[in-house]
Order: C-alpha cells, then structure tokens, then sequence
C-alpha cells in the first residue's frame, strides 16, 4: 500500500524533452491512470517509477523513501511492460510463480497463489505452456498474473490489456480493478484506450508533449474538463469558437457563427474571444430548439450520431438509438444545448490548434 | 467502383481452417467492414480478395471476371497492409510518386497524379516534408494517397487505423468515409473496433472462425441479432438461459435459472421445455420499474455511458448500460435494490446451443 511522489521530474533524450517538470503524488490504495496521445512521455515516467530509467532530473520518493539511487530489483515494484518480456525458458506455471520462489514462500502458499492468479486471467488449461506457444493476449495475461502474484504492492502496469480481444479486455479490466483493490494494492496504469481509463481508475492524469494537463477523477474530467485540451482528447466534444456579446452576473451570450448560445458566466467579459465546448451527447433534439439539417446518420450500437448542419456550423449529436430512430437524413431538427452542459474557455493565446494538436 | 464475389470459398494453413464457405457479395461502392475476433479470419478474407493468398477452394470475381488465378496487380484492387511503410528518407511526394514510376509512369504524369491524390486527402503543402515530419494521422493519410494513386477502385483496408491515438481514429474514419464517397470506390475494410465499424459501413460482415456468422446494414445486425455470437459480439448484451415453460401464442414464459420468469416472443420452432437462450442489449433493460428486484452492486462511468452492475436473486447478475444524460440525472448509488424491467419487444430468442454458451461466444 505505498503511496508514490515525482518531484520535479525532467527528462530529455538529447535534445528531445520526455517530460518536463513532472509533478505527481499517488496516494496509498490509488488506482491511477495516465493517458495521452502517443509519444506524451507515460511510458518514460512509468519506467522512471520503476527505476528502469536512471538518469533524470528531479526526484522519486516511494512511501517517504527517496527512490532515485534504489536499484530495480530492490523497489518491490511489480511491472507490467508493454513487450511484455516472458521468461522464454519457463512455462506459464513457472513464470507466474517465479516471485514467490524467489521470495521462500513455502511450497503450498506457492501453488495456490499462483494458482488464483492463473484461474483469474482464465490459464489455468495453459499452466504448462512455454510462452512461444501463447498468443500474444495470453501471453499478456501471463505477465499480469505473474505481477499480481509477486506479492509486490505497487503495480505498475504499461497497457497491460492492449493486445487482449474488445470483449477480454473489457472484462478483464474490472477483474483487475477488483484485484488491486482488494489486495490494497496502488497501481499506476499506462493506457490509451481511454474508456478502459475510466472504466478502472479512481483518477485519471492527462498527458501531453511531456508536461501533465490535468488530474482528476474520470467523472470531474469528463464533466467539468478545466482544459481545452482535456475536452477535446478525453472522449468527444463540439469545439466551436465564439465571442461573449453579452455578459451578466449569471449568463453569457455567445455568438459561436451561426447560433447564439446561452452558457453560464465563469468570468468572462463582452466582447471576449471565447472557446466553446459541449460534448455531443448532451445536445438534445427538441421542440423549440435551433433548426438544422441532419447531414449524416450512423448507427454506433448504443449511440446513433448525427451530423447536422446549422447554417455552416457543423454539429455531431449523440442519442440513443431509440431516440432517434424515426429520423432520417436530409430532414430538419431543432437542437437544444443545454445550458449547464457549455464549456467556455479562455481563448487560447497561440490559437486554438496549438492548444488542442496530440503531438 | 468494382462489384466483389466470392464464391465457395475455402483455405487452410497447415490443416488449420482459415475460411470455411465463404458466399458473399461486394456491391459497387459499398463500404464493407469486416469484424470478428482475433483469428477469425478477416485478414485471409482481404487477401484472397486482393490475391496475395490464393484460396483452395472456390472462386472470387471482381466485376463479373473470375480473378482467382489472376496476380494482384491486375485485379484493379489495392490493399493497404496493417503496418503499412512510408519510406523515411523519401518526402510524402516522393513516398507516392516512387509506385508509379516504377510502373513506368512518365515522370509528369506521376508529379500530376501525385499532387492530386495529396489534394484528396488534404495534405497537398507538405508534398515536400518528410514522414517524420508529420503526425501519425497525417502519415496515415499519406499511406492512403499512396493507394489511391494506383487508380484502383477497389480499396481493401486491414485494420488501416490501429495504430492511430483514439481522438485521430475518428478524424480519419471521417476523412475515409468522405474520400470513399468522392471516389466512389469499393471498400473493404477489416476492423477489431466495432464503432469504427458500425459508423463506416453499408454492410457488416461478422466471422468467427473462418465462417460468416451475420452480414448486413449495422443496425440489422445490431438489432436483429440472428445468433448468440452476434448478439454478444456486437455491442453488449445480457444472455439469459432458461426452459421455456409456456408458450401462448407468439408469448413464451422463460423460467431462467435463479426461478424468476421472463416473457419473449418466439416463434413456431420453439416449443415449451426446450432450452433456450434469452439475449438483451445492455441499454434496454429498464431501471426503476418492473417485476425485477435487482441489489446495485457496482457503477462504473465509461463517459457518454455508464455501466451498472446488479444482482439479482440466486446470485444472477445483469449489467445495463446507461447514457450520461440519464445518469447525471439519476442518483444511483451503490446498495440500492431498484426493480428492473426486460421490455419484451426488445429481446431475442435463441436455441440453447449443444456446446454451451460459455463455449458459444468463446472468441476462439
């Protein structure tokens, strides 16, 4: 149960900075994940954690105790890489139960932890298969199994699901929140699939070009992001660009092109460039609403999305397919944005595409 | 916009079946999407179609020609392979103009063909960057223009955005959908992500293991699942076995496991004591009314949804998704027992199958 502190972490590959300027406390018992687009500098700062990269600026502390000089092997840390890393001459059995071993547990406490794991990650059937024998999911599975087996209360996990079927991982992901919880463990997992973040965390940080965006539980950062950039990465937004017309105690009136919209006043004043942003699902069809023409329709299983063209803007809606399945393309709505659902931001001083590009 | 038939089509490696009676037609510009678990064989499937695996057994046509012993290139079809290359020491003009010339296309007509499949997928200004100057999804495109300068109408796609981040898959799958449509091409397109799927495609194709399970328009599929496998791959959904105690009508009372009784409607190949399966979207079960009585075990918010877990009596469990407009407005908390309804209308009714359902829906 060991909480974990970054203290002013930099890091640069020659001139390329990983990260810069990291700052993070982990609480005992925490499930937290980090995700951001691909080259963000998550996986540097988990094998910073895990004492895989040595040089860096800044300082880890691991339950009060400075990490940075500790070596690898004595960080009590169980890691979850992304190449996962087998032992290739140890069978699924021998790879799972290898922490135990080397630890002295006795032979009984051996067997049935190892046994609980494999039974969990569903391997028991494979328990004397060599790893070059196993799909590149089990194999995966293998790895998690052998890092819950460790006895280690620090998981750190680099998208330990990520090769593992839609439906596997998507059960597995709730096995392994119910694991870690219940052995009290603190887990720091890598992801990229953002669901499965806020499917398993009880916070999430938000990473970009090396720097942390923002923190916070999956529902704050879904609801009430305090980034542009966190809106726009985490999940789905309507980003539209606007300037405040009128501005009282209470509301702001902006005027986003073709529509004026109705959002509460966060601050902002008349005649202030705005960023404006509401999430596609909270966009609802009514009766008295903005007319537009539904421009496209496609059925995504739980969701049905509509484009809708309002003069020139471009809207996506996302309903319940039940919702909305007397609608047809080519035919006029009346939308509503609802105004507790409106985002305003400050605009950007670089423009708005600097704020919101992935790399 | 080329029309694709197989017929009859088989293949194996090393004993091991990769497609089993493969029937199925490509219509003139339709975006196909194929999905199915790992080893299904969706990529056999796109390869024997662009001819860089031949079949055993069977026959592919592409515009009414038998194609099945005809080489790839002159199938009039590309196929844009899963870890697909940008050379890095050639600039994104270079990347696409490099295939033509080495077919012996003169050098103007390749800068012009060049530049104007940089203008369909938007990146005509960094005709002169090189790859690692761009972002993945730009390189992306650059693969696709690559493709396109072939001139072939026929596109087979195999998983072409894995590798993007989630926010840049959907600004792709945008950019495809509108370049398919344009060009009128063929398209098919093999995909693990069934939203990608669902919202790209005129037709869906399902596998597993080498067979095709369902194929049709995504909400066919979604809503008329014709199968367990179906019902449970595509989206999400309660399966529910039981023994048909009574049938009134086109009305059968299902006696599920834990005692409790639900109703479907059923047809005449059913008949009271069969085994059978009861299958339910995740979404349409009803929270707050019904004969149900459920114990709220676990919430978990997945963002424009959340997923409920209940309990209910003999230990059932039944997970509902819900959107996030109805959750924000709920006050759902861990401990409640809610009585839930399965709404008739929206359940599908299947034989319970020899093997079991845990053998059933087993990706492999």
């Amino acid at each position: 149960m060991p909480n974990v502190k970054v203290e002013k972490v930099t890091k640069k590959f020659g001139d390329f900075t990983a990260l810069e300027d990291i700052n993070l406390s982990i609480n005992d018992g925490e499930y937290v994940s980090i995700i951001g687009p691909s080259g963000c500098g998550k996986t540097t700062l988990l094998r910073i954690i895990a004492g895989i990269i040595r040089d860096y600026e800044g300082h880890v502390y691991v339950n009060g105790e400075l990490f940075d000089d500790k070596p690898l092997e004595k960080r009590g840390i169980g890691y979850v890489f992304q190449n996962i890393a087998l032992f290739p001459n140890m069978n699924v059995g021998g790879n799972v139960s290898y922490s135990p071993r080397a630890k002295g547990f006795n032979s009984d406490m051996i067997r049935s932890m190892t046994l609980e794991m494999l039974e969990l990650m569903k391997l028991t059937e494979r328990y004397y298969d060599y790893p070059i024998r196993l799909s590149g999911g089990m194999q995966q599975k293998t790895a998690l199994a052998r890092a819950l087996a460790s006895g280690a209360k620090l998981l750190l996990l680099d998208e330990p699901l990520s090769l593992l079927d839609l439906k596997v991982r998507t059960e597995l992901r709730y096995e392994l929140r119910r694991i870690v919880k219940d052995l009290g463990l603190t887990a720091i997992h890598v992801t990229h699939d953002q669901e499965e973040a806020m499917a398993i965390s009880d916070r999430i940080i938000v990473m970009r070009k090396a720097r942390i965006v923002e923190e916070g539980t999956p529902l704050s950062l879904y609801l009430r992001p305090k980034k542009i950039f966190t809106s726009y990465f985490l999940g789905e937004s309507n980003v539209l660009e606007g300037k405040v017309m009128e501005a009282d105690d209470r509301f702001l009136k902006i005027d986003v092109g073709s529509i004026i919209l109705k959002a509460k006043n966060t601050g902002f004043q008349e005649g202030e460039k705005v960023v404006v942003m509401i999430r596609p699902e909270f966009i609802q069809l009514a009766n008295d609403g903005v007319e537009g023409v539904v421009k496209k329709k496609t059925m995504e299983g739980l969701f049905t999305r509509l484009i809708v063209d309002i003069k020139d803007l471009k809207i996506t809606v996302k309903q319940p397919y039940w919702r909305v399945h007397n609608i047809d393309v080519y035919s006029m709505v009346k939308l509503e944005f609802p105004e507790e659902h409106i985002l305003v931001y400050e605009y950007p001083e670089r423009g708005l595409y600097s704020e919101i590009s992935l790399y | 916009m080329p029309r694709v038939v197989l017929e009859n089509v088989k293949k194996s490696f090393n004993g091991i079946v990769a497609l089993e009676d493969i029937n199925i037609s490509f219509e003139n510009g339709e975006y196909a999407c194929v999905l199915g678990p790992t080893g299904s064989g969706k990529t056999t499937l796109l390869k024997v179609i662009a001819g860089l695996v031949k079949p055993d057994y069977g026959e592919v046509y592409i515009d009414n020609k038998r194609v099945t012993n005809i080489p790839p290139e002159a199938r009039n079809a590309v196929y844009m392979h899963q870890q697909y290359a940008l050379f890095p020491h050639l600039t994104v003009g270079e990347n696409i103009s490099f295939g033509l010339l080495a077919r012996g296309v003169r050098k103007e007509d390749a800068m012009r063909k060049t530049l104007e499949v940089l203008e369909i997928v938007k990146l005509r200004q960094w005709a002169d960057a090189y790859p690692h100057e761009l972002s993945g999804g730009m390189q992306q495109r650059v693969a696709l223009a690559r493709c396109l300068a072939t001139g072939a109408k026929l596109l087979l796609l195999d998983e072409p955005l894995s590798a993007l981040d989630a926010r840049l898959r959907l600004e792709v799958r945008n950019e495809l959908a509108r370049i398919a449509e344009e060009l009128d091409l063929t398209v098919i397109h093999v995909t693990h992500d069934q939203s990608e799927a669902m919202s790209l495609a005129d037709k869906l194709i399902l596998l597993r293991n080498g067979r095709i399970v369902q194929a049709g328009p995504p909400e066919e599929v979604y809503l008329k699942p014709n199968s367990i496998f179906t019902a449970y791959f595509v989206g999400e959904s309660i399966l529910l076995d039981g023994v048909i105690r009574r049938i009134n009508g086109d009305t059968a009372f299902i006696e599920l496991r834990n005692g409790m009784t639900i109703e479907t409607f059923c047809d005449e190949s059913f008949k009271e004591g069969d085994l059978a399966v009861v299958a339910v979207r995740c979404e349409d079960v009803i929270i707050g009314e019904g004969p149900l009585m459920g114990l709220l075990k676990e919430i978990s918010f997945l963002g424009s949804f959340s997923k409920i877990i209940f309990e209910l009596p003999g230990g059932l469990k039944m997970s509902v998704n819900i959107p996030l407009t109805d959750f924000i407005k709920s006050d759902l908390r861990v401990g409640m027992a809610l009585q839930l309804a399965i709404p008739k209308e929206r359940t599908r009714l299947f034989k319970y199958p020899a093997i079991g359902i845990a053998k059933e829906v087993e990706a492999v």
